[in-house]
């Protein structure tokens, strides 16, 4: 590929179109730049850890290789992460079909590690069952706008919603992991 | 909007630093046991995963990356030249059948018809590096577009095959394989 001049301070649009036009660089920079954030938000919606840098991987191989349907309306980092929730809901549709199991995306609590949670504080661990019991999309938007501390605006963009109703499974979601989390 | 509600929105923002609390808020939260709650509920998620990231390694994770885009974009070439190969052979056949039916029939009108490069092009087509870039429904447009011409010939003063050197002739038959 050429070679390409990408400064430092470089948003994510141009990163991307700097990717297109054959630099790298400017990919490695990309998950230099989310690669944390996005493994923190899988794990958080119930990736198993070992499980986590390959869906890392394939979420940005992914994103660079569909790079030309990125619209700007949602930014690089919540449509990364959309892709990234969709690879967990595959694989988690996967696995459930290997065992021959009915698909219910809520029941990711089947893959818990138990390892981790033990690593887990006893909050955390609890915050991350409670997360792995609500819908897919309260879930979702809880952890863009709890966790990642996107707004409403882009979260809706990126999950395919309206600002509105991304804000009314952000309140479901609290209310619900106030009553799980509750001592 | 109450502000428990109100509160409830900032929540993410302040504890990302974005913005701080107001005096007013600030006793709000003194007083609200559900908005204390849910303001530890908030920081607990924002936290969550701290302790793992740092067992993540996104200088490995790039460069595994661009190595597989890499191979992606190699596989992508070769199934562009697959795809290239199929049609080519596809319009030396038809190439050949017309030619041989038209050879067959001494006084039959020319059966190939090009008023433009076009159908020596489609049947050389993995000799012509400028249409390397098409797509496949680029190149059986391509294709459809040498079969409309062979149905609807030109006859007064069209090439036929027969107008191509030998040399010609035999790039075609091997870019189809034939
Ligand atoms: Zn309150």
């Amino acid at each position: 590929m050429r070679a390409l001049t990408v400064p430092a301070e470089a948003t994510d649009a141009a990163l991307l179109v700097a990717y297109r036009a054959g630099s790298e660089r400017a990919a490695t920079d990309l998950v230099t730049r989310h690669a944390g954030a996005l493994a923190r938000f899988l794990y958080a919606a119930g990736a198993a850890p070992a499980d986590v840098d390959d869906l890392v991987q394939e979420a940005f191989f992914r994103a660079f290789r569909r790079a030309d349907a990125w619209r700007a309306e949602a930014s690089f980092r919540s449509w990364l992460f959309a892709i990234g929730g969709n690879l967990l809901k595959d694989q988690f549709r996967r696995r459930k079909r290997w065992k021959l199991v009915p698909v219910d995306d809520r029941e990711l609590a089947d893959h818990a590690d138990p390892a981790a949670d033990l690593a887990a504080t006893d909050a955390e661990a609890r915050l991350r069952i409670a997360l792995r019991d609500l819908p897919r999309l309260q879930r979702e938007v809880f952890l863009l706008r709890a966790q990642q501390g996107l707004p409403y605006p882009e979260i809706a963009a990126a999950l395919g919603t309206t600002p509105g109703a991304a804000r009314v499974h952000y309140h479901h979601a609290v209310k619900k992991l106030k009553e799980s989390c509750h001592d | 909007m109450t502000d428990c509600n109100r509160l409830s929105d900032r929540m993410p923002d302040v504890v990302a630093g974005r913005t701080e609390w107001t005096r007013a808020e600030q006793d709000h939260l003194a007083a609200c046991a559900a908005c204390a709650h849910e303001l530890d509920l908030v920081r607990a998620a924002a936290a969550l995963g701290d302790a793992f990231v740092s067992r993540t390694e996104p200088a490995l994770i790039g460069s595994a990356i661009t190595r597989r885009l890499a191979d992606a974009r190699r596989a992508d070439r070769r199934d562009r030249r697959a795809t290239w190969g199929a049609v080519a052979a596809a319009a030396a056949a038809v190439v050949i059948i017309s030619s041989g039916a038209g050879r067959g029939k001494p006084d039959a009108e020319p059966v190939v018809a090009a008023t433009s490069p076009a159908p020596a092009v489609a049947a050389e087509s993995a000799l012509v590096p400028e249409l390397d870039s098409l797509d496949a429904g680029e190149l059986s447009a391509v294709l459809d577009a040498f079969e409309a011409r062979h149905a609807d010939p030109e006859p007064a003063a069209t090439p036929t095959l027969g107008d191509l050197s030998d040399q010609e002739l035999e790039r075609v038959l091997r870019a189809g394989g034939v």
